[in-house]
């Protein structure tokens, strides 16, 4: 059994003329123990998505599944069945942080709203120390205000925090868009090691692809509200079958080798009014406006392709880690390298 | 509320105002006053002065709907015909004070930053006196009646919009929007009209227009004290103050005016809350069908030529084009587009000057791109802002040389230099939203410049604009002049700001992490945009960014900057491939690659290269090289002494004892 499983979630925004529908019917499995990327540009929705697992938005539609427990639309205890097993770490730490209470008081906190039997004050500053050492931080940085640190070392803070509920699976959205490279690299490296020494799940969501594949086993493209692409990350990054990954693959600059070109042509569609179709036609470069003969592109949604959609719900995307490698799939009618 | 009616108004303005709450319900009562003020002394005006000595303190009657006063005079007729003469008092005052308030504060603001301070100061002591105490003081002056008391309420309400005005225009002019216009060469006066007074309309506007009632009330304090309307004529202060003292008898006379006030008051509220969205351009709504359907004619017509779009359409770029790291511009002499030598910023404070930049010396050559990477606090931001003469008050600058084609910018009249930089330099930074003028169109921003710098005709300079959008790929150049910043996605934004850059021809384009809040496929986008107008204008770029990435699709050199030094300077390949600075080598190794995108060499599941330590802060007095602390090769000497950037062996220029000393490159990993 998965650890999470997402069944055709769907969550809008607003209703009649001024609806979006943020993320459109995702189903998603992720087993415990491996980690997943999402990716995908502003507005794919993947900021969303995570928000409806933690229930900080209800969900329009659809079923999601946490250890077994249905904890769409939570009430009252599976609130606490939630927030015992899934933590989230966001991008600004500073914003996320009480800048007037010191860090030890957050921790502390933290410690003693997820276990109210460490009533004790001395066994919640143990556990504070223990969280501090855990992101490999001075056991004193307790008695700082979070303006005394630096980005990276707050963005360990802020794990630390999320880690005090003992969660299973950690959701991190883009936690080191705002960092320095170098520090950057320091957090990526703790995030693997904490991984392995508490047997943690992941869920990353990034815009960039390559913090993606250092994080990840494998790792789901969205493109407005939609699942594109699923696939290992090995797969996706080598041979990518949606021509919207491959576009995204081919855009990231890399710091050697060949200079980029600009392959997909305009900017994402406003995501209140999608385009008909395959949602990422307008853009595409294999696609009806540049290929003849491709005008299933402009009529169907490739999402709604009765076969294809079938086999794609009916077997989610399940990390290698698990032993049972999933299939990938690609909502595309033409995916690439297909004979 | 108004849905349906909205949908059918064609004007965004119109539109805009019949969408806010109450505005519809604001025009309305407001109109319904203005009618009364206009036809109610002709009306009531006779009834309002017959005295009736037989029905005096009368509560209600037939004949006198609201009773009588002590004269027996109809108070409704009193009240009604009152509505002119009240309505006068009040807006004049409030007008007053509004012009003088907002005068003053957006003059203040305006001023440098030593008489700014003064200036406040002025205005906050005046705060201090309440305005009825200050208006008191002025009727003495003036003398009493109705128009000593509209001058004195209306100058004793000033001080209180000026520092509105002046904190708002402060607010406004911190933004990066400005920052740019002034980087543009827009002038003083221009800056206010255009960019300052839009931006802050709206709050202004609400302020006025609710001080209109607040002057009521408050000329009805000087009826009171009998320095305000002297009879026998009256406004609806003067029938306050009567119907006060006899309220426990005619109850009516107070309450009569008093609601006429309270209705005014509410009427300029509503009305001013409409008023004020519909100025505000980012609150119209335009339909989403026409987008949609502009947006299907589009792809129709993208469909029909094919992908190319206005890329092929475009003349073919002059020679070099085809190879744009080789020498672009042909002319045999060229002075290099930007020198800098010895740059040294530094932040005032109680310890002494702290530098942020010390040393830096470069030089940008005509037609060239040079790349500035550094993390956050490495002074990269700094160095560009300094050569377009933007930093900010308290920071200071001293330079050997600053020269921008080949002319010295540090002791420039500030006249010239305006010139100087609105022609050969444009800038471009992050966040391209808030560096344009959210309150106006793309095409007068666009267009601005060169009709100000080089005295273009309206047309020539759209015609001009349309060209420079085509440039920068955006399809249907003339719809985007007539469309408003928000309207467009970041990208375009983006390359908007580009082609506003380009519309005074400079030579040097100074670009500050100009994709880093944009996707990765509309970032491909703007990087081409940049390359190519690069290679077809021999535009020399200076790109700043702390991604190594983005540095190595554009540059032909590069700057690797540190704690406020450049510690690696060389060519994009060599130093990407064969970094020499252990600073520049840790840099590189702590990028994580796209795994299967690499053919040979790391593989993903390393661990990435990190950098124990941090940065020393400007207030640390760092005597040797400023890495030293965090750097596995250092000697004592780097702590003692600071490397000076020399020739290293592999090519390019590094500040380390190390590499450029006799130990090999075999020795150093």
């Amino acid at each position: 059994m998965s650890l999470l499983e997402l069944d055709h979630v769907a969550v809008r925004y607003g209703a009649g003329r001024h609806a979006l529908t943020a993320v459109d019917d995702v189903s998603l499995a992720v087993e415990a123990g491996t980690s997943i990327g999402i990716v995908g540009e502003s507005g794919s929705g993947k900021s969303t998505l995570a928000r409806a697992i933690v229930q900080l938005v209800p969900t329009a539609s659809g079923r999601i599944t946490l250890d077994g427990r249905d904890v769409t639309g939570a009430r009252g205890s599976a609130v606490r069945h939630i927030r015992d097993r899934v933590q989230m770490v966001f991008q600004d730490p500073f914003a996320s942080l009480n800048p007037r209470r010191t860090v030890g008081a957050t921790l502390a906190e933290a410690v003693g709203l997820n276990d109210r039997r460490a009533s004790g004050g001395g066994d919640r500053q143990a556990r504070v120390t223990e969280l501090l050492e855990l992101v490999r931080l001075d056991p004193a940085a307790r008695y700082r205000y979070p303006n005394e640190f630096s980005g990276g070392q707050i963005q360990r803070v802020a794990i630390a925090r999320a880690l005090a509920a003992g969660p299973r699976l950690l959701i991190l959205d883009e936690v080191t868009s705002a960092l320095d490279v170098s520090v950057q690299a320091a957090i990526l490296n703790l995030l693997r090691d904490l991984r392995e020494r508490l047997g943690l799940t992941y869920l990353c969501i990034s815009h960039d692809l390559s913090v993606i594949g250092y994080l990840c086993q494998s790792a789901v493209v969205m493109y407005l509200g939609q699942l594109v692409e699923a696939a290992p990350c090995a797969d996706l990054f080598s041979a990518p079958r949606h021509p919207y990954s491959r576009s995204l693959l081919d855009s990231v600059p890399q710091v050697r080798g060949e200079r980029i070109r600009a392959t997909a042509s305009g900017d994402v569609p406003n995501p209140r009014f999608p385009p008909p179709g395959c949602r990422y036609h307008p853009r595409c470069a294999v696609g009806p406006l540049a290929q003849p003969g491709r005008e299933a592109c402009l009529q169907r949604d490739p999402h709604q392709d009765d076969g294809r959609a079938a086999s794609l719900n009916g077997g989610p995307v399940t990390g290698p880690g698990s032993g049972a490698v999933g299939g990938r799939f690609a909502a595309c009618h033409f995916p690439l390298g297909a004979p | 509320m108004a849905g349906p009616a909205a949908g059918r108004i064609r004007h965004p303005v119109l539109r805009a105002f019949v969408r806010a709450p109450g505005g519809l319900i604001g025009a309305g009562l407001l109109l319904g006053l203005l009618v009364l003020a206009v036809v109610g002394p002709m009306i009531w005006g006779h009834p309002a002065t017959v005295t009736d000595l037989n029905v005096p303190y009368q509560v209600h009657s037939p004949e006198h709907p609201l009773g009588t006063d002590s004269l027996g005079r109809d108070v409704l007729a009193r009240t009604l015909s009152a509505t002119r003469l009240t309505l006068v008092l009040g807006l004049s005052a409030a007008a007053i004070s509004a012009v003088v308030g907002f005068g003053i504060g957006t003059a203040v603001a305006a001023l440098g930053p030593r008489a700014r301070g003064i200036g406040r100061r002025a205005i906050e002591s005046s705060l201090s006196f309440p305005p009825i105490l200050l208006a008191l003081f002025l009727v003495a002056i003036i003398g009493a009646g109705a128009r000593g008391a509209v001058i004195a309420i209306g100058l004793g309400a000033a001080p209180g919009f000026a520092r509105l005005a002046e904190n708002f225009a402060t607010s406004v002019g911190s933004r990066e929007f400005i920052a740019s216009a002034k980087a543009t060469g827009v002038g003083r006066v221009r800056l206010m009209q255009r960019y300052l007074l839009p931006n802050m309309a709206e709050p202004l506007v609400l302020a006025g227009l609710a001080y209109v009632a607040g002057a009521i009330i408050d000329i009805s304090g000087l009826d009171f004290l009998g320095l305000g309307v002297q009879p026998p004529a009256y406004d609806w202060g003067t029938l306050l103050t009567a119907g006060v003292q006899s309220i426990y008898v005619t109850p009516f006379a107070g309450m009569a005016p008093a609601f006429m006030i309270m209705l005014t008051g509410t009427s300029l509220v509503f009305f001013g809350e409409a008023l004020s969205r519909a100025l505000n351009p980012r609150l119209w709504v335009t339909g989403p069908r026409r987008d949609r359907r502009a947006e299907r004619a589009r792809a129709g017509r993208a469909g029909k030529a094919g992908l190319a779009g206005p890329a092929a359409a475009r003349p073919a770029p002059a020679t070099g084009a085809a190879d744009p790291a080789g020498p672009v511009v042909a002319d045999a002499v060229v002075a290099d587009a930007v020198v800098v030598e010895n740059l040294r910023i530094t932040l005032p404070s109680g310890g002494g000057p702290r530098a942020l930049v010390d040393g830096v010396s470069f030089r940008l050559r005509a037609g060239e791109v040079l790349g500035i990477v550094g993390e956050s606090g490495s002074g990269k931001t700094l160095t560009s802002l300094a050569i377009g003469q933007l930093l900010p008050h308290p920071l200071r600058t001293t330079a050997t040389r600053i020269e921008l084609g080949g002319i010295e910018l540090t002791t420039l009249p500030p006249g010239r230099l305006a010139r100087v930089l609105g022609t050969g330099l444009a800038m471009i930074f992050q966040d391209p939203m808030s560096s344009m003028n959210p309150a106006s169109r793309a095409g007068s921003q666009l267009t601005d410049g060169a009709r100000r710098h080089r005295g273009l005709s309206r047309e020539e300079a759209r015609a001009e604009a349309v060209q420079r959008l085509g440039e920068v790929r955006i399809g249907d150049a003339r719809r985007a002049l007539r469309r408003y910043p928000h309207q467009f996605s970041g990208g375009m934004q983006q390359r908007i700001m580009i082609a506003m850059g380009l519309m005074a021809r400079p030579r040097v384009l100074i670009a500050d992490e100009p994709t880093t809040a944009l996707d990765v496929t509309v970032q491909a986008q703007v990087l081409e945009v940049l390359r190519d107008i690069n290679a077809s204008e021999g535009t020399a770029i200076i790109l700043i960014s702390h991604n190594l990435g983005v540095i190595n699709q554009l540059c032909d050199r590069v700057l690797v900057m540190y704690a406020g030094r450049v510690v690696e300077e060389g060519d994009r390949e060599r130093l990407l491939a064969d970094p020499q600075h252990p600073y520049t080598k840790a840099l590189l190794a702590s990028v994580p690659v796209l795994p299967g995108t690499v053919p040979s060499g790391t593989s993903p599941a390393a661990e990435l290269k990190t950098i124990p330590g941090r940065p020393p802060r400007p207030d640390e007095d760092v005597p040797g090289c400023s890495f030293a602390a965090r750097c596995p090769l250092a000697i004592s000497r780097c702590t003692a002494e600071r490397p000076a950037l020399t020739a290293a062996a592999a090519g390019g220029k590094v500040a380390c004892f190390v590499v450029t000393g006799a130990i090999t490159g075999e020795a150093v990993r």
